[in-house]
């Protein structure tokens, strides 16, 4: 056993095992759940660094071993992986300091971390996994990780949402699992190849061919909340905050998503798929989801629901992207894999700080609330307007590339719906920064913390600002070499080398 | 330096926020934000451009002849704005919002005007954009919140189409420098699409006619100094937005030239009908801004008839967008001055002051004005086909217009002003307007030589003269007359300030009972959404019984068992197989 075949198991032990401690804690002992939470995750920063570094240097980190039918467990690191575990990593990190704030007093919170940390191993078992059985796995794994997260409250309507989220997610595992099975019946055990396995197929399997991909994409559309497959998502706004934004963010919605990427990617190859055409269907239910999901939003005059339906709406602009052919659109879309879960969290933080701090939910109630809570606001605002692609916030850079791709594979639709989007996003955010910095209240909102806390407790405040920070610095210095730009740019060229 | 210069009026921005500091401290820093604007639009200009590849997406800044005026007025207004703006907030007490509003827009102010690359000027340019819109409702009255909506809709909608445009004119271009953009334009398959996005997105910002309705409503309620930067210098980066993007000096259009100018004249002249039906000084104003930028638009327009003249209509151009520049901020930081007026003596004062910024926009002699004008009515003559002739005498015809719509100005802040301020003002509030006034009065005359700017300032010739004074002179008496006539009659009601909006305000609340809002519906909405529809099917009574029966009988100890037994077998066969 070498270093490069034991770091990615390694790195699924840290939160793992970590998770397995915490089951065992009493829900009195605090400190030392903190503290457990908190070297889990710090190791895991370490590791993910060693690795980034391995990674940088060439090494190959891989990890193998036989399961039944011939089938591998594989974990291996590409660079794509690298992108997904990043993300998860650092907001695994970040989500845990307010975690460990927003939740302080809510019962039965060695169930909750330990699970939360169950989330995480998931969520980077899926990034690492180097097949699609191994995908599956991790991939099933997170459902259920998640559900005692969603329904973590216990109240009437969070079981409900509980049981809506299940029934779409094992619902779609196990679509997703007749898919596998039949494409391993045809290709037999393959791993993620960028440029794809199936093009040997075409010529006995012509119909095999379109028939799984239609299954994977939409098994997997369950968890990227495509519509209409995405009736889970707004009702699971009932979790606790911090759940929510890791849901949004990192966990399920980018899982789906992740895993959409990886079958066009590196199971059919971008190539092939759209030389049999199958890639502007997705394109195409990616742009109405997109359209939909902000007209939704809209509607809503609960603060976290529509922050639910805008997830709806932007994780389709990493399946957009992925769905149109060129190493720009390409680009965007992974890079908006990360730009959009470090905007989403930060909204969801800002959120919760709101709900938590002060008791309000509704957009309406958040009535000049910028006076007393201005850093969350001045937060919220810089992650709102990412989010309609104003520069130089993360989320334009991701629309920059998506739309000058959609031009460069010759659908000029593309740039139209982005567009189109970003006026809706317009019109379901800015009345939220108007709401909060221009109309005045009556009265300060009662504070609902401690009375030494300023706006919201540290823990909280000071994760929600860093994840602002990234998403502004993402987007202003998009051109240094080590922005997550230039990450996505260059697998976007391994991508499409093979190819 | 050019770093510097947009810096530090973004730094700024966030000290402005600290409590430790007083209003006049803010003043002060603010106006002082503005010297290394200053100093790089007076200095030697032609300074290399700053690349940072690692920025954005690459961003690259610089500054050219053309921009270093734009640069000059810009730097200039908002500097004695800020510096208004302190003794106009004396009291208030929001004035750090204001102040850090106010800086932070001025950033991107300053930003555009020093942008090389597209990125960077559309980062800029948004960042004035939505910060203006704190400025507009800054107030928080419901007129001010009402403005606000109309600005920010259109400006977004606005942002949307120059994103749209740019999208169209990178997608082919080899880079995203703004000085290779025209090339690209001209070259462009969709160049009439490019064209008509450019000009419509940048026209939101310009008030072009049609798209100008939030003008009358934004500029009156925001707080003078900031409806004076506003109709100044923001409204000029509209302008500046066309000079990048449209195929200027690389295209000929004669359809398109055509459209611009009588987009142009219809600004002109409807501004000026419109405009003097108000009763309110900073509206009138408003309508002024988008009667002179009508002007200008039709300069724009002759430009693209002429790619080979446009070298010298741009200098027309910008010196024209310096004058009105300069002139129109110091009507707008006039008004409350002579709102402030205390004594007689300071009533008049300020109206004299007011009386010669109006004479410079009207192009009266010796101002500023008739010079720009006088080159202006030059570079006419590029018009295609039958237009040169006629824009002659329109543009003396819109010289008279102007004449009476800032006649009738004058009239209604002198009328304001009767009822005396019962405190004076802040002196600095004197200070600032002064030093406006004096750059409006010889702004253009340092400009031209100091720019080399191909403009010839006229001698003292008396039919040079002749040619300035006879529209201002008719447009005097045709308001003199106008006003023996009215002025016995009631007040009546004017024409309400955004004129055409009115048929818009239909559309928006059609669309919102079509697509029920957050505001109108609640989230009652239903949606699609399969979980409860499974949790019906699955939880009927017939399958609820039917299920727990099967279960019964699963958990008979037999069953299970021989369950139990059959799984152990098929697991031992598959292991066996995957072991062979």
């Amino acid at each position: 056993m070498t270093l490069t075949s034991i770091l990615p198991p390694l790195i699924l032990a840290t939160s793992f095992v970590t998770g397995i401690f915490i089951f065992l804690l009493d829900q009195k002992q605090f400190v030392a759940r903190a503290t457990l939470n908190l070297i889990g995750a710090g190791f895991k920063v370490i590791l993910v660094a060693i690795l980034i570094y391995g990674v940088l240097n060439g090494h190959d980190f891989e990890t193998r071993f036989h399961i039944v039918l011939g089938f591998d467990f594989l974990l291996r690191v590409d660079l794509l992986s690298l992108l997904l575990i990043v993300l998860s990593t650092v907001l695994w990190f970040v989500t845990t300091v307010y975690a460990i704030g927003y939740m302080h007093d809510h019962a039965e919170l060695s169930r909750f971390f330990g699970f939360f940390s169950m989330c995480v191993t998931a969520s980077v078992g899926v990034a690492l996994a180097g097949n699609l059985v191994t995908f599956f796995i991790f991939y099933e794994f997170l459902t259920l990780s998640t559900y005692p997260l969603v329904i973590h409250k216990g109240t009437e309507e969070a079981l409900k949402a509980g049981r809506t989220y299940l029934w779409y997610t094992l619902t779609g595992g196990a679509v997703l699992f007749v898919g596998v099975a039949w494409m391993t019946d045809l290709t037999g055990p393959v791993d993620f190849t960028p440029g794809g396995v199936m093009e040997g197929l075409l010529d006995d399997h012509r119909i095999e061919v379109y028939v799984i991909f239609a299954i994977l994409i939409l098994s997997l559309g369950v968890k990227a909340a495509l519509v209409p497959l995405h009736g889970w998502l707004p009702v699971a706004m009932v979790a606790p905050a911090p759940v929510s934004a890791l849901l949004h963010a990192v966990a399920v919605v980018k899982a789906g998503a992740f895993g959409i990427v990886r079958v066009i990617y590196d199971v059919y190859g971008v190539a092939f798929a759209h030389a049999i055409g199958v890639l502007t269907p997705v394109a195409v239910l990616a742009a109405v989801t997109i359209l939909y999901g902000s007209l939704r939003a809209l509607q809503q005059s609960d603060l976290k629901k529509r922050l639910a339906y805008s997830t709806v709406s932007q994780v389709s602009y990493i399946v957009l992207g992925a769905g149109v052919i060129g190493l720009i659109s390409t680009t965007g879309s992974l890079v908006h894999l990360i730009h959009q879960g470090i905007m989403k969290i930060t909204l969801f933080f800002c959120a919760g700080i709101f709900e938590k701090s002060f008791g309000l939910k509704r957009i309406s109630d958040l009535k000049g609330i910028g006076k007393q809570a201005p850093l969350t606001a001045a937060a919220f605002t810089i992650a709102a307007f990412g989010m309609i692609g104003v520069p130089p916030v993360a989320g334009f850079v991701s629309k920059w590339y998506i739309g000058l791709g959609g031009f460069d594979a010759g659908m000029e639709w593309v740039p139209v719906v982005l567009i189109l989007s970003s006026l809706l996003n317009a019109a379901y955010f800015l009345p939220i920064v108007h709401v909060m910095w221009f109309v005045e209240r009556d009265e300060p909102a009662p504070l609902l913390l401690r009375p030494r806390s300023v706006e919201t407790m540290p823990t909280m405040l000071w994760t929600t600002v860093a994840t602002a920070v990234f998403s502004l610095g993402a987007g202003v210095f998009a051109y240094w070499d080590f922005s997550p730009l230039a990450l996505a740019r260059e697998i976007a060229e391994i991508l499409y080398r093979s190819a | 330096m050019a770093l510097l210069a947009i810096y530090l009026p973004f730094a700024l921005a966030f000290a402005m926020l600290w409590r430790g500091i007083g209003v006049h401290a803010r003043q002060v820093l603010s106006t002082l934000s503005a010297l290394p604007a200053l100093w790089m639009a007076m200095g030697p200009g032609g300074t290399d451009s700053l690349a940072m590849e690692w920025l954005f997406l690459g961003a690259q800044f610089g500054l050219d002849s053309v921009r270093q005026v734009f640069l000059l007025f810009t730097a200039i207004l908002w500097a004695v704005a800020g510096l208004y703006a302190g003794a106009y907030l004396v009291g208030h007490r929001r004035d750090r919002i204001f102040f850090f509003l106010f800086l932070l827009a001025f950033s991107g102010n300053v930003g555009l005007i020093l942008a090389e690359d597209v990125a960077t000027f559309y980062t800029f340019f948004a960042l004035m954009t939505f910060s203006a819109y704190g400025l507009v409702v800054f107030d928080g009255n419901p007129r001010a919140f009402r403005a606000g909506r109309v600005y920010i809709v259109m400006a977004v909608i606005g942002e949307a189409m120059i994103l749209g445009a740019i999208f169209l004119i990178v997608r082919d271009a080899p880079g995203l420098l703004l000085a290779d953009l025209a090339a690209v334009v001209s070259e462009s398959p969709l160049r009439d699409v490019i064209i008509a996005l450019t000009l419509a997105g940048f026209g939101v910002k310009a008030g072009m006619i049609g798209l100008h309705m939030w003008l009358p409503l934004a500029h009156p309620v925001a707080p003078t100094p900031a409806s004076a930067v506003l109709s100044g210098a923001m409204i000029k980066a509209g302008l500046l937005g066309w000079i990048h993007l449209l195929p200027m000096g690389a295209h000929t259009s004669e359809a398109w030239s055509g459209i611009i100018i009588t987009l142009g004249l219809v600004a002109a002249f409807g501004a000026v009908v419109v405009g003097v039906t108000q009763s309110d000084a900073k509206t009138i104003l408003a309508y002024s801004s988008i009667s002179q930028m009508g002007v200008m638009t039709i300069a724009l327009g002759v430009g693209l008839a002429e790619p080979e003249a446009w070298p010298v209509v741009l200098s027309v151009l910008t010196i024209y967008a310096f004058s009105h520049g300069l002139a129109k901020g110091t009507l707008f930081l006039g008004v409350g001055v002579a709102d402030a007026a205390a004594s007689r003596t300071a009533r008049l004062t300020a109206m004299a002051g007011l009386a010669l910024a109006a004479a410079a926009i009207a192009g009266a002699p010796m101002t500023g004005g008739a010079i720009v004008k006088k080159a202006l009515s030059d570079v006419i003559s590029f018009a295609p086909g039958t237009w040169a002739d006629r824009l002659e005498w329109l543009l003396v015809a819109s010289a008279i217009a102007t004449t009476v719509l800032l006649g009738r100005f004058l009239q209604i802040v002198d009328a304001k002003a009767q009822k005396r301020a019962e405190k004076r003002a802040h002196p600095s509030l004197w200070w600032a307007w002064t030093f406006s006034l004096t750059a409006a009065a010889i702004g253009v005359w340092v400009a031209v030589p100091l720019f080399a700017i191909d403009v010839p300032l006229p001698g003292l010739a008396v039919a040079d003269t002749w040619d300035a004074v006879w529209p201002v002179g008719v447009g005097v008496l045709l308001l003199t007359g106008w006003w023996g006539v009215f002025r016995k009659r009631a007040v009546h009601r004017g024409i309400p300030a955004g004129d055409v909006l009115v048929l818009f305000t239909g559309g928006g609340r059609l669309m919102r009972r079509f697509w029920h809002f957050a505001e109108t519906a609640g989230s009652a909405t239903p949606e699609i959404n399969f979980g409860p529809l499974v949790d019906r099917v699955v939880e009927s009574e017939r399958k609820r019984a039917a299920m727990s029966r099967i279960e019964r009988n699963l958990m008979r100890s037999e069953v299970a068992g021989a369950c139990f037994v059959m799984l152990l077998v098929i697991m031992i066969i598959l292991l066996i197989q995957t072991m062979v």
